[in-house]
Formats: C-alpha cells, structure tokens, sequence
C-alpha cells in the first residue's frame, strides 16, 4: 500500500508548491483548494445525477462498440471480403480526429447522444481489431479435429473460437473504457447536455472556476479508474468461475 | 470394403500420386507403413475427406462416422479432460450421455481420476491416452491414427497398445494405423501395406490381405 500511497503524496505535493509558488489560483488553483471543492460538491444531488448520465453514456457507447465489434470482427473473421471492405472503414475511424466526428454528431444527433455515439465509435475499432486479430490466431488443427469429429457450428464456436478469442477482448475491454471515458467526457463539454461532466467542464471554464475545473476533471480520472478496477476484478471472477464449472 | 480409387495429387512440382488404388477391409486393423514424409498422413486425410485428390475417388466411407488420433494430440488447451472428450461426443450421445461414456471410457485408460485437469497438467503418455479414449468413446464406424505413438519410449508405446487393445476389444472397428515402425505393426495389426517412392506405390502387402490390399500394379 505504502508503494502506492507515497508516489500520490508525492505529486500531490508538487502540485501543492507549484500552485504556491505561481500564486495565480485562476491559473493554477492548488491541490487542496481543488480538493476543497470536491468535497463541496459531493453532498449536492445535482453532483450524483451529473455522474450517474455520464456513465450511463460510457457505459452505453462501449458496451454497444464491445458488442457489435465482436459480432463483426467475428463476421470478418469468417469471410476475407467482409473483413477487405470493413478494414478501410474501421481504419478511417482510427486515424479521424475524435472532435471531427463530435461536431459531426452534434449536427446528427440530440445532444445527450452526441457521447454515447462518440464513445461507441472511438471503441468500436478496437475491438473490431482485437476479434479480428483474434479469428487469425484460432488453431486450424483444433478445426480440422472438431470437423472430422463433426461438432457443430456453435459448439465449435463456442469451444474453440471463443476461448481463442477471449484474451483479446479482455485487452480491448479494459483500453476500450479508458478510451470511451476520455472521448465521451469531451464529446459532452461540447454538446453540454443536461447532467453531464463534461458540461460542467465547460461551464467552469467559462466562469472561470479553475478549481472547479481541476475537480471535475478529477472525478473523470477517478471514476475511470475506478472503472478499469471493477471490470478487471469481474474479468477475473469471470475467468475463475469458468475454470471451476469447467473441472466440477 | 473400403475402396480407394485410382487417386491422383500433387503438390506444386511433387507429384505424390498417381492412378494409387487400395482396398480396406472392414473391421480390422490395417497398418499402413513407410519412411516418414512418404505421403502417409495425406493418403488417410483423403480417405478421410480431410483433403481432396485431383482426380480419383474414394468409396465405401459414405455416411460413415471417422475418429481421428492425431500424431499430435490436438486437444482443446483450455479445457479440462472431460470437457474435452463431452466436446466431440456431445453432438452424437447428447449432454448427459456423452458425460456417461466420455467417464467409462476415460475409466478404461485410466485417467478418471483426472477429468477436471487441464492437458497442460498431464504427461505426454497421459495426453496421448486423452487422445486414444476421445477416439474410442466416439461412436465412429472407421478408427483413423496417424503415428500415435511416434516419439514414446518402450515401455509408453506398449502401454498405449494394451489400451488401445483395450478399447479395440470394447468397441471394434476399421482401424487404420499409420506408423514406420514394423514392430508396432506386429503388435496390432491384422494386415499391413508398405508405401514408399515417387510417387507413392505399394512395395509389399502382408500375405493375410494381399488379395484385398493389392489390387494394383504395385511392382514390377
């Protein structure tokens, strides 16, 4: 714990004298004026709501780009001209610069969607790449078994593509969320729909509550973080559960 | 009777057969020897349908069921032995039946007390007795092993053969046994044929099925 607790104090502290010694709080408002207002704004509702629509928006974007990238990566996969004609689609996704495709969307959408479309396009390459990727590692020895054997499609699908696949989309789970959270949060500073973080961002920097910037910004990080730790310990659960129904 | 039909296939520049024809028995176990790298492996995953000739044809396997002991044991790394025994037998026994039989027979090579480990936790012996049992329990008319016990010390091979005997004697059927070394040949087979050269022929069959293995022009 202490190897933990110690580099955090550390930065903390850096934070803390940089902020003392530029001695502008407009610009750099310190650590614990920061925290100050954290804890200002966690008693108010307006705080949870804010926070319980913007994971609503990660989490539906993601799992919306974790779900229809398995199925067409998996699709791809199967098939080369499926895979040649979604490849140069996927990679233009890729290499657009996510605020092209935020003013695109606030033209699309109604502004409470702008984030969940932003999130779910960001991730959706990701796994589409990583099943993709994925399909070319399964072993066609294991194939040929299960076909002279004459297993069926789904348990073929299920006995051998899944568990080849299954390291993969735990890769793109825990990037995708990082990713989603980050592009989601700047997707709502633009589109500003009602409770949103990214809003809030906003509004305090046209207010210019630097402060309330910074602890805005630190609650994206925690609730981030906090996230990748959740969905790892369920992947994990996951995997142990499986491993003993597989041996029972 | 299986009956391989003037098979043609090449590969590239290598022409590995030509006009190749062989009967097979059914119901015993017949050794198909040669060097290694003479075009064994290619000529079971024809008959098989693994792999197609160019030209020819084979009959007799219509409708019938294969099992297959790989050289390699070509087991589901992820799952455990029972899994992976219940993944080929659950299509022809259903999932409570293919439990049943997936144990006895696991019970018969004696590795029952094993069925939650995984392959990576057995011997090389132990996967390959894996191997043996997912093949027997399979309910198929014609037994394909393709070098099943290529790389074992002695005293392995003649264990594996005890169960492989075993087996044979619990659930009978067409076994054809690819291998390059005669003394496995001796120990199980009921008929054998050698195959050697460029492309491939037929140098010798065993007296007991040289009417039925040795149909053609196999030597000058």
């Amino acid at each position: 714990m202490p190897t933990r607790i110690i580099p955090l104090l550390f930065w903390f502290l850096l934070w803390e004298l940089a902020a003392a010694w530029m001695g502008k709080p407009l610009l750099l408002p310190s650590a614990s004026q920061t925290l100050a207002t954290l804890v200002r704004l966690l008693p108010t509702a307006g705080f949870w709501t804010t926070i319980a629509y913007s994971i609503l928006r990660v989490l539906g974007g993601f799992l919306l780009a974790a779900f229809l990238g398995t199925l067409t990566g998996v699709a791809c996969g199967f098939n080369r001209f499926l895979e040649a004609l979604f490849r140069p689609m996927v990679a233009a996704v890729r290499s657009t610069p996510v605020l092209s495709f935020i003013l695109l969307a606030l033209l699309w959408f109604p502004s409470g969607q702008v984030p969940v479309f932003i999130a779910f396009l960001m991730c959706y390459p990701l796994f589409w790449t990583a099943v993709v990727g994925g399909m070319g590692q399964v072993d066609r020895k294991l194939l040929e078994m299960a076909h002279i054997y004459k297993v069926r499609r789904r348990d073929v699908l299920a006995g051998i593509y899944l568990p080849t696949l299954e390291p993969f989309l735990r890769g793109a789970l825990v990037n995708g969320l990082g990713l989603g959270w980050k592009v989601a949060v700047a997707a709502e500073v633009l589109s500003r729909p009602r409770h949103a973080i990214g809003a809030n961002l906003h509004d305090a920097k046209i207010y210019l509550e630097t402060e309330g910037l910074f602890a805005w910004t630190l609650v994206v990080v925690g609730l981030s973080i906090l996230f990748e730790v959740l969905f790892k310990k369920a992947l994990s659960l996951g995997k142990t559960a499986g491993a003993k129904g597989g041996a029972s | 009777m299986i009956r391989v039909e003037h098979l043609w296939k090449r590969f590239g520049e290598l022409s590995l057969y030509e006009d190749f024809s062989l009967d097979i028995p059914e119901g015993r176990v017949l050794a198909i020897l040669g060097p290694s790298g003479c075009g064994k492996t290619t000529l079971l995953n024809m008959i098989c349908g693994l792999e197609a000739p160019d030209r020819g044809r084979v009959t007799g396997v219509e409708g019938k069921g294969f099992s297959y002991v790989f050289q390699e044991t070509r087991l589901l790394p992820w799952a455990t032995v029972l899994e992976n025994m219940t993944f080929v037998l659950k299509g022809p026994f259903g999932k409570e039946k293919a439990r049943e039989r997936a144990m006895e027979t696991l019970e018969m090579v004696r590795l029952e007390e094993f069925a939650g480990y995984k392959p990576s936790q057995l011997s090389g012996g132990m996967r390959q007795r894996l191997s043996l049992a997912r093949a027997f329990a399979y309910p198929a008319e014609i037994l394909v092993m393709d070098e099943p016990f290529k790389g074992q010390d002695r005293g392995l091979k003649e264990e594996l053969l005890g169960h492989f005997k075993n087996l044979l004697a619990r659930d009978p059927r067409t076994v054809l046994f690819v291998t390059h070394d005669p003394e496995e040949a001796d120990l199980v087979a009921d008929a054998r044929i050698l195959l050697e050269g460029r492309p491939v022929r037929m140098m010798q069959g065993d007296g007991s099925s040289a009417s039925s293995t040795q149909r053609n022009d196999e030597l000058e």
